[in-house]
């Protein structure tokens, strides 16, 4: 199919193109020249007084695999208050508000003009379900990232000061179960939720029967990255999430990455840092430590954030962190999840209401908002709501606008928590994001931190065709002030282009297709590949309950799949 | 005499299932084991007639001695027989009451009560051994078992030709599963007409099938747990389409544990964490021994973990309302009244939660019991509760589960404690997470609004056939006829069915339309979920037989046909 | 000025049906030949309402929901949803009805002589049901999931038969009195209310309760073991029936496990229940 999108006003950061007027054109599933299509011949839409950028990339978003669907299991009424119709030959139905069903999710991203998704947290073992649930969600492209944080492999190697060989069970890991990039969430906790411990721990606690600490798993697992040469390389949620004082414990962690040189691109992904942005001692005098956070990113570029915003309402969390779940579960004392997935990490999930008038949500909302403002760097800033933890993706939009006018964010200020609003510093931030910043943290950053930017996040020639349309004239519209304009537009896209095909049109999906989903494949030195392979099945045989054979996810099971070949030092 | 009766498994039931027509199946399936000293006062020996009759039904079986004590009870293996007198209420959880009914049970001359008349529109269908293949030996490591929830993944298969000839490591029910493989298996399509099966071609019946489903307006799609999540994935797509109901096995096994989850979520760990760290391990309402038998040496007591290992080093406790085979083998058995176990969990809770019982003995156990119980579990290292059958269909149904859940996550104040449902077929946790994932639902999903709802007592399916809510019913990878109390089966017969089986299944004779299918696991790949939701790769070992194709090829072809129908 | 509409089944139905639109909102305002674009459902099937129904005014048409009495003459024990989120008039139901009768009712009174299916009354705010027949499981209850508290939260039913399990699960609020007997778990998850079951309980009244009453006159086959003995009563006052039982009711607090202060009060007839007789023996009797 040949598309032509004329008169756009177009924002693709990652050339240059900041609100030009200018001709897209798409043929063969890839953005050409716009010389290469015949107008007469092609489907075209006229953009005049629209804006036009790369489909967004949403980092973080729990959407697939074990946890997100026992989070479904067990919140059925959150799947009454939210359906989707079936339309044959256009669309199948589902259901679910904060934990909505596969359909539910491609849709709703997609509408929102996304086209790329990364779930962030899969248990190896059961990595085959989570991408049987990629598989069904709809339209946009996926990857999926495996938890390594109490990996028995990585724990061992680490204790053996095996530099070699935890780079090289991580680029095995990653080829077999088909992920994307180290995820590490509140490194070694698992493993003492094993024994039922680990609430809470930080950087210097010792492993219960390792003799590891979370400082050496973060330390080891950056070096092997690096070494590996993978482009996203830890993706991180610091120890001591959620507990009143855990920056300190934050910015120790950023402080780990000073002893790597500085790269190309960053080495650290700190996820929904606002969760870790705590000051305080006690949920009494807790308080937002967001500038001190953000100075710390300011001043080290091998440090990226995305930002874990909060959304008032009932949202579920359901995080690998799961000895603050249980911490969460008395808290609110209804429901509790948790799962132990054997020798490699655990989960939890707990629904929890976000309160306009609680002293502690007031803060984390604007913790959130904080940092986006307060970090100068918008290429090492991407927005998310950890969803559902936060709150839901389809809140965007919302994040957005707060981000780019101060009255959205006095509005919202307005109904909250006074004393909460006085320990926070964003009633007296001015900074407003602009157009480019926006497109930036939505769409271009998210392509670079993952090592994507020639083939995503930009509208450049040879570029993936996965192009947002939105109707709004950038250059008529003050955001600042008619931010509701913005939020209206940002919601539907009018048009959204999905690897070269027209599938949203007016805001409605025209028709089913499906994304593909991206793996890397480190490739390492074959005799380290062997010998590290001959004491994987040694251990694997008397730790697992299953066989090494089934373990491997094989390309064949996947509807369809690119791999991203990075070839390594190690 | 006046007994309480109890279903369940038991390994024969398990080794000739794949036979329902067979006399070993009925030898095995058509009994009721009674405690000795109740023999004796009725005036029975092993092998004698009774006739056990409910307020619902009667039959007639023969006797076995039961292997422990179990005065006043009876227990019959899960079948058509016993389903003949089980109460088929569901009390709107969906679940019927197949265990804890009163019966009468009298000595009798009558004959065991025949299939044809258990199963309404009984007829034959044309089954048959497929043809040996000679072909040469292989040998296949690492193959995944079809049978039961503990999808044990390491056996060795040796296949010579089209033929399973040996299988090593498998438990008895497994290994039967694989070496039978070809025999009671539908060759061909078949569509009844009058007292025969004629048969009919591929594309015809395919055609027949879509326009039935079509014309209905109220179908149910049932079955799904013995087959993969790819033919799950595109039933769902057939049963939106069709605005029908799609469920599955769970409604009459753990779809009270499913809806103790919805109400308090679960806590819960992979089957590795338990051999590697369990040291206290309950079974309560449950039978490994019988239906799951590799569950022990595999995953739990006799396994050997990283931090943990042997029999010695762990304490398995048993909670049952008679003394199974698995009771032997306990450190601890707890004998509870029948009907009773939420009252047994609600005053465990109390003691761990360290609130007063004012009362001399709970549900038949003495409270000095409960508190033993309750100190093993608080100081435990690592605690898991296995759950089965005892406690999903008993009264209270999901309120005894959601009562587990609690007791566990209190117990997680004191130390790590997780629970585990045995479920049962190897694949009915792998199509509750497809149907999850898909419509937001786990199981007993309607579609007729045009989007997924779920209401226990409405959508389930075991409450649709009661009520006969629907108008056609296709079932697949599952034997309802078999497995469901008498007036759902009844009501199955009265709509026209749809089977689809790569056995001669009792539901398939009473079929109207049947299209064979491969058996998953031997015959054909897929993916199939464990008990504990690691999910694994089925194996391919032989060639399907000729025209034989696999189920999720099957429903592409009818969704295909139902699709081009419905857009005329 | 009373608008009576009468609304009788063509024929049997084999499927179930969704009709939410019989209830007397719907009526307001329209004449019989304006009824054409008002759809039910037949299992998946969409159909105007006039052709699975034969519907006949008599009086005007109707301009309140105060003015109409709708009758409902015939079988409708496979229709679902009636009187779906009424807001008031009245409704007699000669036969049985299906499922979700009065779901979300806020006001009206629903008459049935016929039995009725389960989740009668499920969030129900206002009004008044009363059924000569039984009725099935979920009387007044909240739906799957839903945190207690979130079933029925004001309103009267009266059942003169009997009732299925867990009659009035998650109340809040109201009145639910079953004349006939119970299934087991009457009141679980309850946080307020009146349930009185005259007849039998098959066992468990008020699991997870936290407050609200329950009354059993007959026989409780089991009682949760976390409520405590608290003392004999001689009545029990239901005001808004203006109802008075009187006997010698044990009257227990619970359930100390959903809430330690014990808010929750089951009264059960000791006439009836000399099994838990032993329980007079703790108060010191």
């Amino acid at each position: 199919m040949e598309i032509l999108i004329r008169n756009g006003v177009v924002y693709d950061p990652l050339n240059g193109i900041e609100g030009e007027v200018m001709d897209i054109a798409i043929k063969d599933g890839k953005i050409v020249p716009t010389e290469k299509v015949d107008p007469k011949e092609a489907y075209v839409i006229d953009a005049r007084g629209m804006l036009v950028v790369p489909g967004g990339i949403d980092l973080h978003t729990h959407v697939a695999g074990p946890k997100v669907n026992l989070g479904r299991v067990m919140r059925p009424e959150d799947h009454r208050v939210s359906i989707l119709r079936y339309i044959p030959g256009r669309r199948h139905s589902g259901s679910g508000k904060t934990t909505p069903s596969t359909t539910v999710i491609g849709y709703r991203y997609i509408r929102m003009g996304y086209t790329m998704i990364i779930e962030p947290a899969s248990p190896p073992i059961k990595s085959r379900h989570t991408h049987e649930e990629l598989d069904d969600i709809p339209y946009v492209d996926k990857a999926m990232l495996p938890l390594f944080d109490s990996n028995w492999f990585i724990l061992k190697f680490i204790r053996e000061d095996a530099r070699d060989k935890v780079a090289t069970y991580i680029a095995w890991l990653l080829r077999t179960v088909k992920g994307y990039a180290v995820k590490l969430v509140d490194p070694g906790a698992g493993e003492a939720w094993g024994w039922g411990r680990g609430i809470g721990i930080s950087l210097d606690d010792e492993i219960p029967g390792w003799g590891v600490k979370p400082r050496d798993i973060i330390e080891y697992t950056l070096d092997a990255c690096i070494r590996l040469g993978i482009p996203h390389k830890v993706h991180i949620h610091c120890n001591r999430l959620g507990f009143p004082g855990n920056y300190e414990t934050t910015l120790e962690t950023i402080r780990l990455t000073e002893k790597f040189p500085i790269l190309d691109r960053p080495i650290m992904h700190i996820t929904h840092i606002q969760f870790n942005a705590y000051g305080g001692e006690t949920w009494g005098n807790l308080r937002s430590a967001s500038e001190e956070l953000a100075r710390e990113i300011n001043r080290n570029p091998r440090v990226s954030i995305d930002l874990g915003q909060v959304i008032f309402g009932t949202q579920t969390t359901m995080t690998a962190d799961a000895p603050y779940e249980y911490v969460l579960y008395h808290l609110t004392k209804w429901k509790w999840s948790s799962t132990d997935a054997e020798c490699e990490c655990a989960a939890g999930i707990v629904p929890y209401k976000y309160r306009k008038k609680s002293y502690v949500n007031t803060i984390q909302w604007c913790i959130g908002l904080e940092i986006a403002l307060l970090v100068r760097d918008p290429w090492r800033v991407v927005i998310s709501t950890d969803h559902p933890n936060g709150g839901p993706f389809t809140r965007y939009p919302w994040i957005v606008a707060w981000l780019m006018s101060k009255r959205a964010r006095d509005e919202v200020m307005k109904k909250l928590n006074e004393r909460g609003l006085r320990k926070c510093i964003l009633p007296s931030i001015d900074r407003e994001y602009t157009w480019t910043e926006f497109v930036i943290i939505t769409r271009a950053a998210p392509a670079k931190l993952l090592g994507l930017e020639k083939t995503k996040g930009h509208l450049g020639v040879g570029a993936d065709a996965d192009v947002a349309i939105y109707d709004i004239d950038p250059r008529e519209v003050d955001p600042s002030r008619d931010y509701e304009k913005l939020i209206k537009a940002l919601r539907r896209a009018k048009y959204v282009i999905k690897g070269g095909e027209v599938v949203v049109k007016d805001g409605e999906v025209t028709r089913v297709i499906y994304g593909s989903t991206y793996y890397i494949n480190p490739v390492v030195s074959p005799d380290l590949e062997k010998s590290v392979k001959a004491e994987i099945e040694q251990w694997f045989k008397r730790w697992y309950s299953v066989s090494l054979s089934t373990y491997e996810v094989r390309i064949e099971e996947l509807r369809s799949v690119k791999e991203v070949k990075v070839i390594s030092r190690v | 005499m006046e007994l309480i009766l109890v279903t369940g498994r038991i390994v024969e039931q398990g080794r000739f299932v794949e036979d329902k027509i067979s006399h070993e199946y009925e030898n095995s399936v058509a009994a009721v084991f009674l405690d000795e000293e109740d023999m004796k006062v009725l005036g029975v020996s092993e092998g004698d007639r009774v006739k056990v009759r409910s307020e619902f039904g009667e039959v007639v079986v023969k006797v076995k001695r039961a292997k422990g004590r179990s005065p006043g009870i009876c227990f019959m293996p899960l079948g058509p027989w016993a389903n003949a007198v089980v109460r088929p209420d569901t009390h709107g959880s969906g679940m019927p009451d197949f265990k804890g009914i009163k019966v009468v049970v009298e000595k009798t001359g009558e004959e065991v009560t025949p299939l044809s008349r258990l199963v309404p529109k009984y007829l034959l269908p044309p089954r048959t051994e497929v043809e040996k293949v000679p072909g040469p030996e292989q040998v296949f490591t690492d193959v995944a078992c079809p049978f039961c929830g503990c999808v044990c993944d390491d056996l060795v298969v040796h296949v010579v030709g089209n033929r399973v000839v040996k299988v090593e490591r498998a438990c008895v029910l497994g290994m039967s599963k694989f070496l039978n493989h070809y025999r009671n298996r539908i060759l061909k399509p078949y569509k009844r007409q009058g007292d025969k099966f004629i048969e009919v071609p591929y594309e015809k019946i395919v055609d027949e099938v879509a326009e039935v489903l079509v014309n209905s307006k109220y179908p149910l799609l049932f079955g799904w747990s013995s087959s993969s999540n790819e033919a799950l994935r595109i039933g769902v797509k057939l049963a939106e389409a069709l605005g029908g109901v799609i469920d599955n096995t769970a409604v009459f096994c753990h779809g009270p544990t499913i809806l103790a989850e919805q109400e308090v979520g679960v806590v819960t760990a992979t089957l590795g964490q338990i051999k590697n760290r369990a040291d206290l391990i309950i079974y309560w309402g449950c039978n490994p021994l019988a239906a799951h038998l590799r569950h022990g040496v595999r995953y739990t007591y006799l396994a050997q973990g990283f931090f943990i290992g042997g029999r010695k080093n762990r304490k398995v406790v048993v909670v049952d309302v008679r003394e199974t085979e698995i009771a032997k083998v306990a450190d601890l058995f707890i004998k509870v009244k029948p009907n009773k176990d939420l009252e047994l969990l609600r005053a465990l809770r109390a003691v761990v939660n360290e609130l007063e019982l004012e009362v001399p003995e709970v549900a038949g156990v003495p409270v000095e019991k409960v508190y033993e119980l309750a100190e093993l579990m608080i100081s435990a290292r690592f605690g898991v509760l296995f759950f089965g059958l005892g406690i999903t269909m008993t009264r209270g149904k999901y309120w005894n589960i959601v009562e587990a859940i609690r007791l566990v996550q209190d117990l997680n104040k004191w130390t790590k404690f997780v629970l585990i449902p045995m479920r049962g077929h190897y694949n009915v946790t792998g199509t509750n997470a497809a149907l999850c994932w898909l419509t937001g639902y786990p199981y007993a999903i309607e579609f007729a609004k045009g989007y997924p709802r779920h209401i226990p007592g409405l959508t389930t399916s075991t409450d649709i056939l009661l009520r006969g809510d629907c108008d056609a019913v296709l079932v697949i990878a599952s034997d309802p006829a078999a497995h469901m109390p008498k007036r759902a089966v009844e009501s199955m017969s009265k709509v026209p069915l749809i089977v689809i089986d790569p056995k001669c299944s009792l539901t398939a004779c009473m079929a109207d339309y049947i299209i064979p299918s491969a058996i998953v696991g031997i015959e054909c790949e897929g993916t199939a979920y464990r008990m504990d939701h690691v999910p694994i790769r089925m194996r391919k070992v032989v060639e399907p037989p000729p025209g034989i194709r696999p189920d999720h090829v099957i429903l592409y072809d009818i969704y295909a046909k139902v699709m081009e129908k419905l857009r005329r | 000025m009373v608008v009576e509409i009468y609304v009788k089944p063509r024929t049997l139905f084999k499927v179930p049906v969704y009709a939410s639109v019989l209830r007397p909102d719907t009526f307001v305002g329209k004449s019989p030949r304006e009824l054409t674009d008002v759809y039910v459902l037949e299992g998946s099937k969409k159909v105007p309402l006039t052709e699975l129904f034969d519907i006949e005014y008599q009086g005007s048409v109707p301009s309140s929901v105060e003015e109409i009495t709708l009758h409902l003459v015939g079988d409708f024990s496979k229709v679902r949803e009636i009187c779906r989120r009424m807001t008031g008039g009245n409704v007699i139901i000669e036969g049985d009805v299906g499922a979700f009768l009065g779901y979300g009712m806020t006001g009206g009174r629903v008459i049935v002589r016929g039995n009725v299916g389960d989740w009668l009354g499920t969030h129900m705010c206002g009004g008044f049901i009363e059924v000569y027949g039984d009725v099935g499981n979920y009387v007044g209850a909240s739906l799957p999931g839903e945190k207690p508290g979130k079933g029925m939260r004001g309103g009267i039913i009266i059942i003169h038969g009997s009732a299925g399990a867990e009659v009035g699960r998650g109340m809040r609020g109201g009145v639910v009195v079953v004349e006939g007997s119970s299934d087991a778990l009457p009141g679980v998850n309850m946080r307020g209310g009146t349930i009185v079951i005259e007849g039998d309980c098959k066992g468990y009244p008020g699991l997870n309760m936290r407050d609200g009453r329950i009354v059993i006159l007959g026989r409780v086959d089991d009682i949760v073991p976390t409520f405590y003995i608290d003392s004999i009563a001689e009545k029990v006052r239901v005001k808004e029936l203006g109802r008075e039982y009187r006997g010698t009711f044990l009257l227990l607090r619970g359930d100390a496990m959903a809430d330690i202060s014990c808010s929750g009060r089951l009264f059960i007839s000791l006439d009836k229940n000399s099994h838990l007789r032993y329980l007079t023996e703790l108060l010191g009797w």
